[in-house]
């Protein structure tokens, strides 16, 4: 089976030519790479396509764990350089409104984060996994989706579809990481389409956050002018402690990797000078119970937003909402 | 409790006031207002002779040619500045002249003069050319933004937008103009200083103060060469008492991964986390004191032990 993964990318190619994960290049193409590369699991060439300088799209016909190591060995010996997407869970359910949905999978893993007895006290659910497949896979999240006790915790990672188009079809499996796997189809021109369109939805996205959530002053004559508003995470229920909350996310440790200085600002509101640690992007954090105000500065790459949300989704509130300005 | 100096807190709502801000108020974007952080002087001469005023921000609504020239007060107006500000009237044009004011012609520029304060200056001798507000946070019923009686906006579209509600009050947006020089602003700079320190050395792996002024400080260099200069002597001061605490082991190690390898960084990253708290109160104690007479901290970190 074809897979494929969209990677961001704040380098050049030449540059990923001397990443740690690559062993030897042919160029096809000046936009059209093959790249070797060997991990515990296989060795095998990828295919890079560099035709969106941002955006690049890793091919690979080796089997998953292969695929799945090499993307995260070329991302990791990257640092800032290379990331991988984190696609928040609404535009998970907007993919799957390409075509017909044939599998979903919701996971959410509060203890992964979490200690146990913050999770009793301010959680439903330790951690939630479904994973299903077949024909009734969109009657059953929408059954999901109608349970009060339950919606709040539907954070799509993965969702399987079948798009067709002009006769022609095409099947995949696309997780909120940015990878897909083709499972079948009747033309690669239509899987390529696919990913083209998932890429420009996310590309979209980022410009909106870092055309407006830059923070900055822009040289005037005299003085500076403002530039650029905070991003809003807004919880769907009143964060109970956020002294504690923000122990557990600003700590240095996977999955968020924040580090920061954390101080009481207000009666119940905090304040955070950080650093994400993924590439070293400054931020800063204001909380209060009800949401964070997330300051990116200039030099700032909008995947930080994106990754800060969807991790925020995936181990604490599923229902998030990031609000930024309209496009 | 509060994050900075009412002066700091007061240019960072200025600015929010004029921005996309779901959990805040947006009221004078909406309505067309841009803001510029000025902090520089602007000469005003007229037969009665020179004066000059220091706005702080200046709000300006480019397609009605009118602009919000304000100054952020503390609890008390000195009225020979308010008889300078008054000069302005007439003058609205040296705005333009000067470089305050872009994107307007200077003949079509009218001009509202403002003092802001979180205190009430209603009770001051203040003339009712100037409008006042008055920012009134209460950490239960919220925020409430007054542009107090007698003392209105001469636009009517900016007077009609007050009084403005927002709540919660807490936490004020406080990350556009994260500090200035007061002794209020110290904990924002030192801790504001730390992260520009070890995200340059994630980033870079070398920094200079230049280097950390210009991400630590959006507006640092766009100020009056005064305010740059008070505010390098204080951020110089800070990086090398940061150094000084035991940080600089750290920052070597973390600055010789070049941002790879969060294997390699993470021990570290997590190893400075743990100490977080040390570092910025051991910068803190080590800092220079305001003088009982200014609002800002000293930068002169001279011992009076050897002075004469």
């Amino acid at each position: 089976m074809l897979k494929t993964a969209i990677i961001e990318s704040n380098i050049s190619s030449e540059e990923f030519a001397e990443n740690d994960a690559v062993e030897e290049t042919i160029r096809i193409s000046s936009d059209l790479w093959m790249v070797k590369t060997e991990n515990t699991e296989d060795e095998g060439w990828l295919f890079v396509d560099f035709h969106d300088d941002r955006f690049w799209i890793i091919y690979s016909m080796g089997n998953s764990n292969f695929f799945n190591i090499a993307i995260d060995e070329i991302l990791r010996s990257e640092g800032g350089g290379l990331d991988r997407l984190w696609i928040p869970a609404g535009q998970v359910e907007e993919i799957g409104k390409m075509g017909e949905y044939e599998g979903i999978k919701i996971s959410f893993g509060a203890d992964d984060v979490f200690p146990e007895e913050f999770i009793e006290d301010n959680l439903e659910f330790t951690d939630l996994n479904i994973d299903g497949s077949g024909q009734s896979s969109r009657h059953l999240f929408e059954i999901l989706k109608s349970t009060d006790e339950i919606d709040d915790f539907l954070a799509l990672s993965r969702i399987q579809i079948r798009r067709e188009v002009d006769g022609e079809f095409v099947r995949e499996r696309v997780t909120n990481e940015g990878t897909f796997t083709t499972r079948g189809g009747s033309d690669a021109s239509l899987h390529i389409a696919t990913v083209e369109r998932i890429k420009d939805q996310y590309s979209n996205l980022l410009e909106t956050i870092e055309d407006n959530h830059i923070i900055g002053a822009k040289e005037q004559d005299h003085g500076g002018r403002s530039q650029g508003s905070p991003i809003v995470i807004r919880f769907s229920k009143p964060v109970p402690d956020v002294e504690e909350f923000l122990s557990y996310v600003v700590n240095a440790r996977d999955p968020f990797r924040l580090w920061g200085h954390t101080r009481q600002i207000g009666h119940e509101s905090y304040k955070v000078d950080g650093v994400d640690a993924h590439n070293g992007d400054k931020i800063a954090i204001e909380m209060s119970s009800e949401w964070i105000r997330l300051y990116l500065y200039e030099g700032a790459c909008g995947n930080t937003a994106l990754r800060i949300f969807t991790n925020i989704q995936q181990y604490y509130d599923p229902a998030a909402e990031l609000v930024i300005a309209d496009a | 409790m509060r994050e900075l100096s009412w002066h700091t807190h007061q240019i960072n709502l200025w600015i929010a006031l004029s921005k996309f801000q779901p959990t805040f108020s947006t009221t004078l974007g909406e309505i067309g207002y841009e803001c510029d952080v000025i902090e520089e002087r602007l000469y005003l001469h007229d037969g009665d002779g020179n004066d000059i005023i220091h706005p702080d921000v200046v709000l300006t609504e480019s397609e009605d040619s009118h602009s919000l020239v304000v100054d952020c007060k503390s609890e008390e107006v000195d009225p020979d500045q308010l008889r300078r500000y008054l000069r302005l009237n007439e003058n609205e044009d040296q705005l333009v002249i000067q470089g305050l004011v872009n994107d307007v012609e200077s003949d079509n520029l009218t001009a509202d003069t403002v003092l802001s304060s979180f205190s009430e200056l209603s009770g001051e001798d203040v003339l009712d050319e100037f409008a006042i507000v008055h920012f009134d946070q209460d950490p239960y019923s919220g925020l409430a933004i007054w542009n107090l009686d007698g003392h209105e906006f001469e636009d009517k579209d900016v007077k009609e937008q007050f009084p403005i509600n927002i709540k919660p009050s807490e936490p004020l947006p406080t990350g556009h103009y994260p500090f200035d020089i007061y002794e209020a602003d110290k904990e924002a700079m030192v801790s504001n200083i730390f992260s520009t320190v070890i995200s340059l050395s994630m980033k870079e792996g070398e920094l200079s103060i230049d280097d950390i002024l210009d991400h630590s400080h959006p507006y640092w260099d766009k100020l009056g060469q005064g305010k740059r200069d008070e505010l390098r002597d204080r951020v110089e001061i800070i990086y090398l008492e940061l150094l000084n605490s035991g940080l600089n082991e750290y920052l070597e190690k973390i600055a010789g991964t070049e941002g790879r390898e969060w294997r390699r960084t993470s021990k570290t990253i997590q190893a400075v986390q743990r100490e977080t708290d040390y570092y910025v109160n051991e910068v803190l104690e080590e800092l220079p004191q305001a003088r009982l007479d200014h609002d800002a901290w000293s930068s002169e970190s001279s011992d009076e032990d050897n002075e004469e």
